[in-house]
């Protein structure tokens, strides 16, 4: 951490206007920007407090739940609307970081969360430069970490997987954000907000110009939104990182797998290098009936371009079935309860309610 | 095998026992050896604080009011600047709920909170649990179910645990109760005695200590049974 | 046996009770005093500079802009490093050093290893000093490193293994495998792994000046206490009145606290340099590198046996790893040398050298990869020959230690096989693998057996009775949260006759009669041994008090007790003030020494019967463990409470080191990649699930002078296979390499 300036501005305007990004940063929750300059890896001279500027509501109205960007991981996560009717949103939530990191992390903030790449987080460590296709280097790829490279959207280099949950609900689920800046309001649709690395970048980058603060996030309400979950695959049962995450939504007109599906909403954690929402496994699945054939075939597509770093082949696979699981799931039950959630992670059958 | 707690402490070791046993090393370690005064090579106080920042906070009830260096995590203040070494730096990095305090009644990490953030905030730390000599009914349940051994990330556990029992995680499945107390790691791991410890408080249990029902044997029991 | 080693104790009373731990108030309340918590008047902080290359050497070192910062008062390197001398390493000199590698900090022009501290930086806060070492430019000039055991020649064999030649020949093993009817040869692979206790490391240096000379005073993180006043005296040229060294309690330590790393030395440095006392404490991320590890090992074993399971040969062979120049040896064919009926056995260790911190002990060093790979080995030969692993066990049961020639002191594995099997309902499973489902999850179950051997410290303790009737001992050992206060208290109580809470013990501090390593699972038996010789001293000095004309005085010491506060013999008594009355004084006090046993006649060990149940999701590449069951023969325990705690928490450790716990390296830069704990995953609770741990009371006085063996380390111990093997009686696959992660698991 270098030592800087500590701005604490009681309206948003000011705020904004003090906050470059770069030399001047926002803090929110802390969790990532404090982590990030312990290790040298964000330098800035001033941060900037934003979270009393920030408003912290929950809204359901005509259809669109909108967020405050101040509100916390776990604030949400508790809304009583979002806890009935919104799954993939509250198990997007409660299955990431710690409830001590949720009460802390704001929405806004967690949009935001930087890569755990190990070669980001390390500035002293230059990442390998070379490219997955190079099937010389199969001994270069084995004396390297490729733990944290993403699968999807890596241009075949490694650069760093997203690793967050709720975004990938978010991009799921059409959701847009609102962003505002000392003299002007604009809203993104949040597939459109986060762009995947350039070439020498190790980490996604996002559409927020100097001044810009998120302000706000909506979902539109929709019933796939209603009939939807988030299942998350991690080596240890809780307080870790996906090894690959599904965000999934179903809206279904008839019941079992002769129904047909009317939309579909799907988005891969712990995968890309940005949150993965995958337009082919929508239109693999949008107007064609529930079979499991069209639901493997619809992992098929999601996946078909992935370029995973050698030796991390198996998180296409896992990708694959966690997406499977989930689209059965949501055709033959509906969405999974909390304490089913916590069963499996405990190697047992979830048992409906 | 029953065992009965001795009967002269079932509550643990009384205090004047406890001073005995803690109090008077401590005391006596707290002075450098031979105890020449320290003060002497004291080098001169100078202003070290780079980028002051005021801050009024409420700790464990008391107003706090004083000049923090920007850069000082929560964490740092209470164990460097305000002698509150109850809260423990496992990893300064948000990974292993060592920790863990509760700010305006919820439970967060210390170390990933930037001091001049919690102008007018109210900070509660293990040393804020307890009454004077009354125990918190978490910290009572942590000494019958030895639900620690080495005891480091123990004020995390606690601090995590009153916030899990009050947001309704405990009394319900023990799965959710392990889910719900999974920011905080034990390497000792005496996660079993946490989650009983925990879920005893919460009334979802009733009060036990887990080794009473320990099953022993003589080693004729145990040679002398079916094969 | 008629005679033990040591001769029988009563220990009526409150030995095994499950009394509350006595620093449990103090934990609970925050109030425990942990070394980093220690505040001197003008105490600076210190902040490590590591290197960010694994071999070179070091151009430059720019401390410009960080001795520009506010706050910094020094920084220390090669060029400005007090004086010391180098001296030989714990691997060297066991009884005289616990340092741990002849690489010194900020005191090298080249680098040895990634993470080797190449400066310090002193401030007044710790904010400064952080930062200031971040602003520290070192310039290097690289050289090729070798990082990974893949890559590293294994033609070297390691010295000793606590003293025993890197390879055992009993028979010929080669040739009886070859002739065996049904043979298992397979390969393991084990992964490096750290420590990671909670509590970082961290040393607290302030020199200061006694009657004219030079005094050192050191708060520090150590399950080393008497060794590491030696260690100073020798770096600094002291004498042990000139060396403090203090440790109350350790916050969890795993092996990772035995020898002294760099950061203690370096706080020294510091508190040289600035003339004032100093903090140092480790950053999680310097804790990979900046403290030693479990080596990463390959190992082969070969069983053959007959048809009807009666083992012929055993081969257990394989490389582990240590640094370049140090000399730490991991005796991981240890176990096998004890654990079941052989003609033939051959053991075989080599070694190669990497350019890493050196590796170190970590819990059960010797048999947590040792019995990984033995028992898995065992596992497959019962698949082999249609038995049940139990009964493959039991028909294996040697009648003595085979290496050693010695009968067992107290094994009792079968016995807890079976008392485990018992309570695990091990008869309800089926034999085929991949036989229970539930849902997506198949089920199995696994057995492994657990073994720790019984060891000493040499020890000494000062017993104190007072005519109030309470006692106390002092020592100087340390308290790592295993409960040696209580447990010690509660082993003099029984001697005594008097309730455990009116014994009270100091340790953790070098101004008490020396202690040896809270180490090897020995403290109990060591320390124990120490008041137990304490309380026959004391006896002596009774009987020479007594009035010459009471039949005290003419008293075999052997033959007086103590009940109550009050000595006895026969049916005489004497209250304690009756006989100190004319030495004008309130107690009494002596100090016993224990250095173990001469040529014992027994082989020496712990036992225990580990059973699992794991769930594995072969789609999604899950493994969760939905049962584990303990049963273990340790001689004595001391307190049921605390001494349940340690099985569970090796047990749980166990979990971690079978499917979790990996240090992950990029070996082209020779760089430790997962430096934290969000990474290099431990279990968290939600891991773990129901746990039962028995014990077959029953002291054992020929491996220990208190009948108590020690349970620090036997409960990692199996631990690994017994996961191994349920996951391939759910799966029908073998998994021989750890960790056991969704990787590997994944179809």
């Amino acid at each position: 951490m270098i030592p800087f300036e500590f701005a604490s501005p009681k309206r948003l305007q000011d705020a904004t206007s003090a906050i470059d990004h770069k030399s001047s940063m926002a803090l929110a929750g802390g969790t990532t920007l404090l982590d990030l300059m312990k290790l040298n890896v964000l330098t800035p001279d001033t941060v900037v407090s934003v979270a009393s500027v920030l408003g912290n509501s929950v809204r359901l109205e005509d259809d669109t739940l909108t967020i405050e960007a101040g509100c916390t991981m776990a604030q949400l996560a508790d809304h009583e609307r979002v806890r009935e009717s919104f799954p993939a949103i509250r198990q997007s939530l409660i299955t990431a970081a710690s409830p001590q990191i949720r009460n802390m992390a704001t929405i806004g903030g967690n949009l935001l969360q930087r890569t755990r790449s190990t070669y980001f987080r390390h500035p002293d460590m230059p990442p390998p430069d070379e490219s997955f296709d190079d099937s010389n280097h199969e001994k270069f790829w084995h004396r390297v970490d490729l733990s944290s490279a993403a699968v999807l959207g890596n241009s075949g280099r490694v650069v760093g997987t997203y690793p967050g949950d709720f975004a990938n609900t978010v991009v799921a689920f059409d959701a847009t954000l609102h962003l505002e800046g000392p003299d002007h309001q604009r809203t993104i649709h949040a597939r459109e907000f986060y762009q995947i690395p350039q070439r020498q970048e190790l980490q996604y980058s996002v559409d927020l110009k100097p001044g810009e603060l998120i302000t706000a996030i909506s979902f539109p309400v929709t019933p796939a939104l209603k009939n939807s979950l988030y299942f998350k695959v991690r080596e240890r049962s809780s307080y870790a990182f996906a090894l690959a995450s599904v965000a999934a939504g179903l809206e279904l007109e008839g019941q079992g797998s002769t129904a047909t599906i009317r939309q579909a909403k799907i988005a891969f954690g712990g995968l890309g290098s940005i949150p993965w929402f995958s337009q082919a496994a929508v239109q693999a699945l949008e107007g064609k009936p529930a079979t499991d054939d069209n639901f493997e075939k619809a992992a098929e597509a999601a996946l078909a371009e992935a370029t995973p770093p050698p030796g991390n082949e198996y998180r296409v696979r896992l990708a694959r079935r966690c997406l499977v699981r989930s689209l059965r799931r949501l055709r033959d039950v509906g969405p999974y309860s909390d304490t089913e959630i916590w069963a499996m992670q405990h190697g047992r059958t979830p048992t409906p309610a | 095998m029953n065992r009965a707690p001795d009967s002269d402490h079932s509550g643990g070791l009384g205090r004047r026992q406890f001073l005995k046993g803690v109090g008077t090393l401590a005391g006596a370690s707290c002075l450098p050896a031979n105890a020449s005064a320290a003060n002497e090579t004291a080098p001169q106080e100078k202003n070290v604080l780079e980028h002051p920042v005021s801050l009024n906070v409420r700790i464990n009830g008391k107003e706090i009011s004083r000049e923090i260096d920007a850069r000082t995590t929560l964490l740092d203040l209470l164990r460097e600047t305000l002698q509150l070494t109850g809260t423990k730096k496992g990893c300064d990095h948000g990974a292993c709920g060592a920790c863990t305090v509760h700010v305006n009644g919820k439970r967060v990490l210390s170390c990933l909170t930037l001091a001049a953030t919690l102008e007018g905030a109210e900070v509660t730390t293990i040393e804020g649990v307890s009454q004077n000599e009354e125990l918190h009914p978490l910290q009572e349940a942590f000494l019958r179910c030895d639900a620690y051994q080495c005891g480091y990330c123990t004020p995390g556990q606690i601090m995590s645990g009153i916030a899990c029992i009050g947001e309704g995680h405990a009394d319900k499945s023990a799965e959710e109760a392990r889910e719900w107390m999974s920011g905080n790691l034990c390497r000792c791991s005496a996660y079993p005695n946490i989650l009983a410890a925990v879920r005893q408080t919460a009334g979802a249990e009733p009060e036990s200590d887990p080794a009473a029902h320990v099953r022993t044997f003589s080693l004729a029991e145990a040679s002398s049974q079916e094969q | 046996m008629a005679t033990t080693t040591f001769p029988k104790l009563s220990l009526e009373g409150a030995v095994g009770r499950p009394i509350v731990r006595r620093s449990g108030r103090a934990k609970v309340t925050g109030t425990a005093p942990f070394t980093a918590e220690r505040n001197l008047p003008g105490l600076l902080h210190a902040v490590a500079v590591p290197s960010t290359i694994a071999r070179g050497k070091i151009l430059s070192i720019d401390t410009s802009a960080a001795e520009k910062m506010t706050g910094v008062r020094a920084v220390i390197t090669p060029d400005n490093v007090p004086d010391f001398k180098r001296i030989p390493t714990f691997n060297e000199s066991m009884q005289e050093s616990c340092l741990a590698s002849h690489v010194y900090p900020a005191a090298e022009r080249e680098v040895y290893y990634a993470g080797q501290y190449v400066a310090a930086v002193v401030a007044d806060t710790f904010e400064a000093a952080r930062d200031g070492a971040l602003a520290v430019k070192v310039e290097y000039d690289e050289m090729d490193h070798v990082t990974s055991i893949d890559e590293a020649p294994a033609d070297e064999r390691p010295k000793s293994l606590f003293g025993a030649p890197p390879v055992i020949e009993i028979g010929d093993a080669v040739s009886a495998f070859e002739q065996a009817d049904v043979k298992v040869d397979v390969d393991f692979d084990l992964a490096m792994n750290h420590h990671n206790p909670i509590e970082l490391h961290a040393a607290l240096a302030h020199w200061d000046t006694w009657e004219g000379n030079e005094s050192l005073t050191v708060y520090e993180t150590t399950q080393s206490l008497s060794l590491s006043q030696k260690t100073y005296q020798s770096l600094f040229n002291l004498k042990p009145e000139q060396v403090r060294v203090i440790c109350e309690l350790v916050g969890g330590a795993f092996g990772s606290k035995g020898a002294m790393w760099p950061h203690s030395v370096l706080a020294c440095f510091c508190a040289k340099v600035v003339a004032a006392p100093v903090k140092l404490v480790a950053t999680r991320q310097q804790l990979f590198g900046g403290t030693g590890h479990r080596t990463p090992i390959k190992q082969r074993v070969a069983i053959g046996a007959n048809s009807d399971g009666t083992i012929k040969a055993i081969i257990h062979e394989g490389t582990a790893t240590t640094s370049e120049n140090d000399s730490y040896a991991e005796a991981f064919t240890m176990a096998t040398r004890m654990m079941y009926q052989t003609e033939a056995l051959r053991l075989a260790q080599t070694q190669s050298r990497l350019h890493t911190q050196s590796p170190t002990f970590m819990r059960a060093p010797a048999e947590t990869p040792g019995m990984f790979a033995l028992e898995t080995a065992i596992d497959e030969l019962a698949v082999k020959l249609d038995l049940d692993p139990i009964e493959l066990r039991v028909l294996n049961e040697p009648e003595k230690s085979l290496y050693e020639e010695k009968p067992f002191s107290g094994r009792h594995l079968v016995e807890c096989l079976r008392k485990g099997a018992e309570a695990f309902h091990w008869k309800e499973r089926p034999r085929k693998p991949r036989s229970t489902r539930d849902g997506d999850w198949l089920i199995g179950t696994g057995v492994a057996a657990a073994t720790y051997p019984a060891i000493f410290f040499p020890t000494q303790a000062r017993v104190t009775l007072r005519t109030d009737g309470t006692a106390h001992i002092d020592c100087c050992s340390q308290e790592l949260g295993t409960g040696t206060v209580t447990t010690q208290c509660q082993l003099l109580a029984s001697q005594l006759g008097i309730s455990a809470s009116r014994v009270s013990m100091n340790l953790g501090d070098t101004s008490l009669p020396p202690g040896g390593v809270s180490g090897g699972s020995a403290t109990a038996a060591s320390v124990g041994g120490a008041v137990r010789a304490a309380v026959d001293a004391l006896k002596k000095k009774l009987v020479e008090l007594a009035p010459s004309d009471s039949s005290l005085a003419s008293a075999r010491p052997d033959d007086v007790t103590f009940k109550d506060g009050k000595v006895l013999l026969g049916s005489d008594s004497w209250a304690l003030e009756e006989l100190m009355s004319g030495k004008f004084k309130d107690e009494i006090a002596a100090v016993g020494k224990f250095k173990g046993a001469k040529d014992s006649k027994t082989s020496n060990h712990s036992y225990g019967a580990q059973f699992v149940e794991v769930a594995v999701d072969e789609e999604l590449g899950l493994v969760r463990v939905r049962r584990m069951l303990g049963c273990f023969a340790c001689g004595t325990i001391l307190n049921a409470k605390t001494g349940r705690s340690q099985f569970l928490g090796g047990m749980i450790m166990g979990v971690g080191h079978a499917l979790q716990e990996k240090t992950v390296w990029d070996h082209r830069l020779g760089r430790i990649t997962n430096d934290n704990i969000a990474e290099y995953h431990v279990p968290v609770n939600a891991d773990i699930p129901d746990m039962e741990i028995m014990w077959i009371d029953e002291p054992d006085f020929n491996a220990s002078p208190v009948g108590a063996k020690g349970i620090g380390e036997i409960g990692i111990t199996g631990v690994a296979a017994a996961i191994s093997n349920a996951i391939y009686h759910a799966t029908g696959r073998r998994y021989r390499d750890l960790p056991i992660t969704p990787e590997k698991i994944i179809l």
